[in-house]
């Protein structure tokens, strides 16, 4: 058999096939480099999205939160300055606040003059009691003169003709001790009725201003506790939204760690460049290549070209099944790693969005358990219920000042109704006078009058006397008190109207400052509900990055169909050197693996470990028993 | 933070002691997945022992109420510590949950 039948023709047939699947191979090759390609950087783009999208909505929502509610105080920087604390809320509620203190200071002002008011009305109504007093005396003294005129008439009788003047004074005096005692009853019953009226003023004064007095020296503590529970309640919220976007910005943290997971990628397509450069070399080993040696070199010659092309073809796809081998470990491992760390990441981040999305939800959103009202509507209105209690409470208190004023008006008319009857019982005694000069000149003329007769005009003329000194004393009484009274209740009237007319810039105040804090309720409300937005975008980030590692790893399960391309080359290399070495023992008796080859030892040498040579032992496939006589390989 | 789950008749109580800090989210979270899968109507947490909450304790507190309340069940916190509890109060928190004792 010629050299031809047994060599050439089987290595042109063995050159043949490794054209073929190298350009299989090739085609094979740049598939699978492009999808990784592809994937590895579609993932390593989508991570510094995923970064910006944590940043970019965990800033939005920060700014948002520290220009709504939390100011310095969030930043750890406590600052009490008024004039510096920034957030939106705290100098609205600040500026709330200090209009009530106002409000606060303004009533406590003109309660504390009511107050003076009725202290001094009080003395004076005390006084009263000195007008009774008198009327009691005047009583008394008409008692006597009545008792006196009965004893007169009966003197004046027994003296006969001579007496009857005296009789006739006698009667008109009874007449007018009576008038007088029905004058003096009457003032008492105006003063009874004066100082029941007084009494009825001077409680219902005493409870408005007890209950006043009771809420006005609590507004201060009850201010600060409203707005003590809108900084602490608002700053709470804002400190834990706060901390839902720190846990956010943690969760950044994964992405340089999953930036290096990625970093195998540079290896494999280093490796694939490699696989390249071995194809590329192996794509000289061809039949055209042996052809031109043919007529030129003798048979020894000839085979040993043969051996060593059969070798190199053997070497480079060796080198190649394992550089292939170690670029599908590296991405398998790399898949592994990467794949956990994304989910590692997607899992925190969902954990705190469920958080977030609760707790936001609860701050932000109608609850049943809050009267479908959220948490932050709930603080601002129990809030504004608060002011708006004390603004209702200064007004009632003003009407009932005002109504309880209408008292003051009895007081006044009961203080006329004793000034006129005082004018009636002065007649009388003008008439006692008038009655005593009568009776002078009567005893006068009557020489011959008893003892007694005389004796009871000295009598008269005392008691007329007396009773004119009590109603000098009950007139002096009564113009001071009533002057004093009537002045002071002027003076209750004119701040009362004062407190009416401060009600309604009062009223402006409040109402502006509430009407201040439902805007920003409103406002704020809104603002965090947008921290509670699902992040739609971020996931959908991780998902493409999840299944981008998913796809490697299909992939990576392809590089079996390119290894197949290398090993079935090496399986009929392998046959064929076993035939050259049966053939032409001291010619196929050599080393087939890369180290032969400079071109390929270099690569090797780059990127060959241990573990790949243990791996991917380069190893001849023992064909020796199946290999008798001439043999078909292909 | 330690969590400790008892069962009674027809409730379950997870006494917590310690902080509830960040880094207890996980812990936590399957802690809650544990009451909340337990056969009990009546659910109880005992704060006692909490000082100091965070947003990852009360974000997984209210997400463990909505989903026992969701199935018509009760979250009950039986014992609070006083700091939770101004902290509860001030958002509210303490109309939504059904607080039972405050310790100081």
């Amino acid at each position: 058999m010629s050299v031809n039948k047994k060599i050439v023709e089987p290595y042109f047939l063995l050159t043949d096939l490794a054209q073929r699947e190298l350009i299989a191979c090739q085609h094979d090759l740049a598939q699978f480099q492009q999808i990784t390609t592809t994937t590895y950087e579609g993932i390593a783009q989508n991570l510094p999205a995923i970064m910006s999208k944590i940043e970019d909505s965990n800033e939005g929502a920060r700014i948002l939160v520290k220009y709504f509610i939390a100011g310095e105080a969030s930043d750890g920087e406590s600052n009490t300055s008024e004039d510096e604390s920034s957030s939106v809320v705290s100098s609205a509620v600040r500026e709330a606040k200090r209009n009530m203190v106002t409000v606060s200071k303004r009533i406590h002002k003109m309660f504390k003059i009511d107050q003076t008011i009725f202290g001094q009305i009080q003395e004076q109504v005390d006084q009263i009691e000195t007008l009774r007093i008198s009327i009691r005396e005047i009583t008394k003294i008409s008692d006597d003169i009545e008792l006196l005129s009965y004893n007169s008439v009966f003197v004046a009788s027994k003296a006969g003709l001579s007496g009857a003047a005296f009789t006739y004074i006698a009667k008109e005096i009874k007449t007018l001790s009576k008038e007088t005692k029905d004058y003096a009853r009457k003032m008492r019953e105006s003063s009874d009725n004066l100082v029941t009226n007084y009494n009825r003023f001077s409680s219902e004064i005493e409870s408005v201003n007890e209950k006043t007095n009771a809420r006005l020296s609590n507004i201060d503590t009850e201010l600060d506790d409203i707005f003590n529970k809108y900084n602490s309640g608002l700053t709470n919220i804002a400190d834990l939204i706060l901390q839902l976007l720190d846990r956010s910005d943690g969760a950044k943290n994964h992405v340089p760690r999953i930036m290096v997971s990625l970093q195998p990628q540079d290896l494999v397509r280093q490796l694939l460049d490699q696989l390249e450069i071995v194809n590329k070399a192996l794509s000289s080993v061809n039949s055209k290549e042996l052809t031109t040696h043919l007529s030129s070199a003798d048979d020894s010659a000839l085979i040993a070209i043969i051996e060593e092309k059969t070798a190199k073809i053997l070497a480079g796809n060796n080198l190649n099944k394992t550089i292939l081998d170690r670029a599908a470990r590296t991405m398998d491992s790399s898949v592994d790693e990467l794949s956990k760390l994304l989910v590692e990441l997607k899992t925190e981040l969902k954990d705190i969005e469920t958080d977030r999305i609760s707790m936001i939800d609860f701050f932000s959103s109608p609850q049943e358990s809050l009267g479908a009202k959220s948490s932050i509507e709930q603080i601002f209105d129990e809030s504004v219920s608060v002011i708006q209690d004390i603004y209702d409470f200064i007004k009632t208190s003003i009407l009932k000042k005002r109504e309880v004023l209408r008292f003051g008006e009895l007081l006044k008319q009961e203080l006329l109704n004793i000034e006129t009857l005082f004018d009636g019982m002065q007649h009388i005694v003008r008439q006692f006078a008038m009655i005593k000069v009568i009776s002078g000149i009567e005893i006068a003329k009557e020489s011959i009058l008893s003892e007694n007769m005389t004796a009871s005009s000295e009598m008269f003329e005392k008691l007329t006397e007396n009773i004119d000194e009590h109603i000098l004393i009950l007139r002096s009484h009564l113009e001071k008190i009533n002057a004093d009274i009537i002045s002071n209740l002027d003076l209750l009237n004119e701040n009362i109207e004062n407190q009416e007319k401060s009600l309604f810039e009062i009223s402006d105040m409040v109402n502006l400052s509430i009407n201040k804090l439902k805007t920003i309720r409103f406002n704020i409300n809104d603002a965090v509900k947008t921290v509670g937005k699902e992040s739609t975008d971020l996931f959908k980030l991780l998902d493409g990055s999840i299944k981008g590692v998913e796809n490697i790893r299909e992939i990576v399960s392809t590089s079996d169909t390119v290894g197949s391309h290398f090993d079935l080359v090496i399986q009929k290399a392998n046959m064929f050197y076993q035939l050259g070495q049966q053939n032409n023992p001291t010619i196929f008796d050599k080393e087939t693996n890369y180290i032969r080859f400079q071109e390929f030892l270099e690569i090797a040498n780059k990127f060959i470990d241990e573990s790949d040579n243990k791996e991917n032992q380069i190893t001849f496939v023992d064909v020796s028993n199946e290999l008798s006589g001439d043999l078909v390989l292909f | 933070m330690n969590v400790v789950i008892s069962n009674a008749e027809n409730s379950v109580t997870a006494k917590i002691t310690g902080p509830i800090t960040e880094t207890d989210g996980d812990s936590l979270k399957e802690n809650f997945e544990n009451l909340y899968s337990s056969s009990a109507t009546n659910v109880l947490l005992d704060l006692t022992m909490v000082p100091i909450i965070t947003s990852t304790g009360i974000g997984k507190i209210i997400v463990l109420f909505r989903r026992l309340k969701s199935q018509g069940r009760d979250l009950v916190i039986n014992g609070i510590h006083e700091n939770l509890y101004a902290m509860f109060t001030s958002i509210n928190l303490d109309k939504m949950l059904t607080i039972k004792e405050v310790h100081s």
